[in-house]
């Protein structure tokens, strides 16, 4: 008999525990794995949900890309003294295309001529508010015609007595066709409409006004007066999603030393109402993963007691031979947390499986998040700790003198 | 309290006493009994009768005792008091010299595992797992690492002739070698004492004198063993036989030692 020296109660090494649980588990893998379907599940629906809720919110981005505000307003943000002309750089236009994701610019201002009269020929006077603006404005405001022209550089460059009526005005002036020329008088100026609006983005105004050239406006009336509140605006239209950038870096394409003399606007797009769409639709999501989680927890739990009920016999033994209270609970929550760990693994797989498959059918890019994908296994590995905990009290309190006089299965 | 109490930690640890006691050297007999029950009994919560009354019982070192009486008269319950399975309701028991009787559960727990080794009446194996894996049990909770385990456990087995089968799964073995894995299993930790619950219980004639002679053997290696059985072989080489009486008082009184 060898002398014994003890210094320490009986121990049992963590390896060993795992050991010890991942033997009893491969003695029944067909308990393991029906055990470990609810968080099999579980997780599964976790990933499958959280993976197609960011694969649906990337369709959903794209889908409303053409949505995305394309327009970026600017205009002069204080009144100082007056400008000898509009208060941007001259070729404020090609400055501004230099940018990258602007497709057109241009200026414009109502003219307030104390009464904007404007006739239609030598019958009953007819109004309509008049609008001065730059080519570039009209190719900013997408302004399209029913028919005629717009006017462009070389009329801005020769004054010319030319202008745009918007289809309210056409309307409002009795011009419905130009198959002969029409004249309007604009302060007694007459000027020769060239276009018919049908349609416009940008100001609204477009639509009732008539719009001359500015440099022919600045030629007869003189340059806008601020004090009547006609400041000179200046539209830009971008590409989609391009808005927010051009916004940024207007202001010092038109003035490098002071860009904050400038108020930009940006109207505000559909990424407010996306976003709630798409938290809405997560959160749903989120809800039923954690219910299926609890299911599959619930369901550890109720295998992993009739186990250790069943088992009792064995871990009577085990307390015989020097287990201790804490080596028992140990063993089952390692048994439960395998269990669950087998469950998170094999969940993650089938959500990212199934996250392709439904992308892959409804044309979708799928898009998976690592952090979506990752703890799927630690989720199971917890669920299943937990379902152990009550199971694990159970068995620790299992009398071996009572539990052995049963017989031990399996 | 009848059973292993649920607190574990009630009663003070006596340290150096329990040290004492593990640290016995086995090999030269000492003045020192290896087991005193003094007044012992045993009453199962919510029974009214105790299961075992007032046992007065001393065993020396390298005794091999055997327990005789009819079912039912309390050798299961006495000899689960000796194992520390249970704890006295009434009298005490000092173990090695220590009281174990008051000891937390992390003593009786260590003592359980280091000092005692059982054999019950059913081989108790698990079925499912290697005749190894299951002599390997006790010293997993001696610390040992997995090949230190391998080797105890593959010794153990050499010592009750069952090496041959160490890969084996237990379930495939006859009866009577699933009860001497079972032998090989409770000394594998090399217990200073052995306690045997009616091994050849299920066991044929053959099978039974092997399991018979193993414990004889044993006990010539100078472990105690104490043997709950009706076989009349086992009480033929014992040093001497205890008849348990239903509910009797007092019947172990004295020492029949040599």
């Amino acid at each position: 008999m060898i002398r014994r020296r003890i210094r320490q109660p009986t121990r049992l090494r963590s390896a060993d525990a795992i050991g010890e649980a991942c033997t009893a588990i491969l003695v029944k893998p067909a308990r393991a794995v029906v055990t470990s379907l609810g968080t099999l599940l579980g997780v599964a629906w976790f990933v499958t949900a959280l993976g197609l809720a960011s694969t649906a919110g990337a369709h959903v981005t794209s889908a409303f890309a053409h949505r995305l505000p394309t327009h970026v307003w600017i205009s002069p943000k204080r009144a100082g003294p007056a400008p000898a002309a509009v208060p941007y750089p001259a070729d404020v236009q090609q400055r501004l295309r230099t940018l990258h994701g602007v497709v057109a610019a241009g200026f414009f201002w109502p003219l307030r001529l104390g009464r904007p009269v404007v006739v239609s020929g030598p019958g009953a006077a007819r109004h309509a508010p008049v609008i001065a603006a730059s080519p570039g404005f009209l190719a900013a405001a997408a302004v399209q015609l029913s028919s005629g022209r717009l006017f462009d550089a070389w009329d801005q460059a020769h004054h010319a007595q030319v202008c745009v009526a918007g289809t309210v005005a056409a309307r409002a002036l009795g011009i419905r066709t130009l198959r002969k020329q029409r004249t309007v008088y604009i302060n007694n100026v007459p000027c020769v409409v060239i276009g018919i609006v049908s349609s416009a983005s940008g100001p609204q105004s477009i639509q009732r006004s008539v719009v001359l050239p500015s440099a022919t406006a600045i030629a007869l009336w003189g340059p806008p007066d601020e004090r009547a509140g006609a400041m000179p605006v200046l539209l830009i239209l971008t590409r989609p999603g391009a808005a927010g950038l051009v916004a940024r870096q207007a202001p010092y394409v038109l003035s490098q030393d002071r860009p904050d003399q400038f108020l930009v606007r940006l109207p505000p797009g559909p990424g407010a109402l996306r976003g709630q769409v798409i938290s809405t639709l997560t959160s749903l999501f989120y809800a039923l993963g954690w219910i299926s989680l609890a299911i599959g927890t619930l369901s550890i739990a109720s295998v992993t007691w009739l186990s250790v009920r069943e088992r009792s016999a064995e871990f009577g033994l085990r307390r015989a031979v020097g287990a201790r209270r804490r080596h028992i609970v140990a063993h089952v929550i390692c048994e439960s947390a395998i269990v669950g760990l087998i469950g998170g693994l094999a969940g993650a797989s089938l959500g990212v499986a199934t996250i392709i498959l439904v992308a892959r059918a409804r044309g979708w890019v799928p898009v998976v998040a690592p952090l979506t994908v990752l703890p799927a296994p630690v989720a199971g590995a917890a669920a299943g700790i937990m379902a152990g905990i009550i199971p694990a009290m159970f068995a620790a309190r299992i009398q071996p003198a009572e539990a052995l006089t049963r017989s031990l299965a399996a | 309290m009848a059973t292993e109490s649920l607190s574990g930690r009630g009663a003070a640890r006596p340290t150096r006493a329990l040290e004492r006691a593990l640290t016995q050297p086995i090999s030269r007999p000492s003045a020192q009994p290896l087991i005193e029950l003094r007044g012992a009994g045993v009453t199962y919560p919510g029974q009214r009768s105790p299961a075992l009354s007032a046992v007065d019982l001393t065993v020396r070192h390298g005794e091999l005792v055997t327990l005789t009486g009819p079912p039912g008269s309390g050798k299961s319950t006495l000899l689960s008091l000796i194992g520390l399975l249970l704890r006295p309701t009434t009298g005490s028991y000092l173990l090695n010299g220590l009281e174990v009787t008051t000891l937390g559960d992390r003593d009786r727990t260590a003592l359980r595992g280091r000092m005692i080794g059982r054999v019950f009446q059913r081989p108790q194996l698990l079925a499912s797992r290697s005749v190894l894996d299951n002599v390997m049990l006790p010293v997993l909770y001696a610390g040992l690492r997995r090949p230190q385990r391998a080797n105890a456990a593959a010794a153990a087995l050499e010592r009750v002739g069952m090496a041959h089968r160490m890969h084996a799964l237990a379930r495939e073995l006859p009866a009577g070698e699933q009860q001497r894995v079972a032998i090989a299993r409770a000394i594998a930790g090399n217990p200073s004492l052995l306690l045997c619950d009616d091994p050849t219980a299920s066991l044929d004639d053959v099978a039974a004198a092997q399991v018979i002679g193993l414990l004889v053997s044993l006990h010539k290696g100078s472990t105690t063993v104490l043997v709950a059985t009706r076989d009349q072989l086992a009480a033929a080489h014992s040093s001497r036989s205890l008849a348990v009486d239903p509910g009797g008082s007092g019947k172990f009184a004295g020492d029949f030692s040599q």
